[in-house]
């Protein structure tokens, strides 16, 4: 706030630096890095790329058989907000194998964003009742990947019986326009979650 | 890895052979093919990869060695190496545990969540680390980055990033950024949302 618009070289002063990280969960398939690469500053990082022998059987090709290979770590995006502000975005490790990592994920994130494939809802479950389990607020997107929507938002809240106050949105996760308004979406419901569950406080 | 295993070969007071060896592969290929050629007619696993060296020069290499029979037996010895390090030839630092570089420890000495900015202290970007790892770890923080970003850059696994970050945090190399988490201070998390949300309406 004080320093806008004050460039000063990167290594001169010992400036604080602050980070935020969203989460985005979603089945095989999903679109996570997709949805991450779109707004990522970087091109995703991840620490294994392959999908490999050990993930026949938990991984499901059969829906997405265009998909040869999948993130089989957890992969992530950087957006640099401002001088000193660094938003990170995680890709949930898809595999439940990996759910340990699902702890390191979630601690101190503003939120959760779900994507969800119509055509395979019942992938959104799990990421949904862990979501639910630990309190972290999320949104639910319907990425559609070709541009239609198959199915009505109504429908998929239905299908996956969540609250009415948890926003669902449509998102095309290819769109770099499309996933900010995703993010932007998430925040504000978060900031409405955190001030309502602080009412008593919140006022100061 | 050939870094490492050459800096190691000088340190130690290995034989003349063993330090070629370390330079040509991997320390423990190297010992693989101490142990092929020792245990020849025992060697039915097929596990063996083709040596990177033409076979007349690997008998070279065996005649140098041959001045040195006692080692050759304590090498022989060595066979329990091989299960552990030939699983998956792929992966680059199949050859080391990954807590190695860690001395096996686990424990960090700072909060490190995924997210944590680590930056290199200006007071410390002369300095030149012994440990290959700090010294990634410098280059890599000259602009802020996350714990996240160091460990795939570094290709170990986060709880290894976590500890050398650690230790490059102690011996006064990098600056550890606070981490606002939802828990400590609500007032902070909610004043990093509206700094989240308002810079993503800017983008």
């Amino acid at each position: 706030m004080d320093s806008v618009g004050f460039k000063a070289p990167r290594e001169a002063a010992p400036k604080t630096m602050t980070s935020a990280k969203i989460v985005v969960a979603g089945g095989f398939g999903a679109g996570k890095t997709t949805f991450v690469g779109s707004v990522s500053e970087i091109v995703p990082l991840t620490t294994e790329a392959m999908m490999t022998d050990a993930s026949t059987g938990i991984d499901d090709l059969e829906a997405t058989p265009n998909k040869a290979t999948t993130t089989v770590a957890m992969d992530f995006g950087r957006v640099s907000l401002d001088e000193d502000l660094i938003l990170y975005l995680f890709g949930t490790p898809g595999q439940q194998r990996f759910w340990f990592m699902w702890d390191d994920l979630v601690r101190g994130a503003i939120g959760a964003v779900v994507l969800a494939d119509t055509r395979r809802l019942a992938d959104s479950f799990a990421p949904v009742d862990f979501f639910e389990d630990r309190g972290l607020p999320y949104i639910v997107g319907v990425n559609t990947f070709d541009g239609v929507l198959h199915h009505d938002l109504n429908d998929v809240r239905e299908a996956l019986s969540i609250d009415q106050a948890i926003p669902i949105v449509r998102c095309d996760a290819r769109d770099r326009e499309s996933t900010k308004q995703t993010l932007i979406t998430l925040v504000e419901y978060a900031m409405r979650q955190w001030i309502a569950l602080r009412s008593p406080t919140a006022a100061g | 890895m050939s870094t490492g295993a050459g800096s190691s070969a000088e340190d130690d007071p290995g034989t003349f052979a063993d330090v070629l060896n370390g330079f040509g592969l991997g320390s423990g290929r190297g010992r693989r093919k101490k142990v092929k050629r020792r245990d020849d007619p025992g060697d039915v696993n097929g596990r063996e990869a083709p040596p990177a060296l033409p076979p007349s020069e690997a008998e070279e290499r065996g005649e140098t060695r041959s001045g040195t029979g006692e080692e050759q037996f304590v090498s022989a010895e060595a066979i329990p190496f091989i299960p552990a390090t030939a699983p998956n030839p792929a992966e680059e630092t199949g050859f080391v545990r990954p807590y190695a570089i860690t001395g096996g420890r686990t424990k960090a000495n700072y909060p490190l969540e995924l997210e944590t900015l680590v930056s290199t202290r200006e007071a410390a970007v002369m300095a030149v680390p012994d440990q290959i790892e700090h010294q990634l770890i410098m280059e890599e923080c000259r602009t802020p980055r996350s714990v996240a970003e160091i460990a795939a850059a570094l290709r170990v696994p986060l709880g290894v990033a976590r500890v050398l970050i650690s230790d490059a945090a102690d011996t006064g190399l990098v600056t550890v950024h606070k981490t606002i988490s939802g828990d400590e201070g609500a007032e902070a998390h909610l004043m990093l949302m509206e700094r989240v949300l308002s810079g993503l309406r800017r983008l």
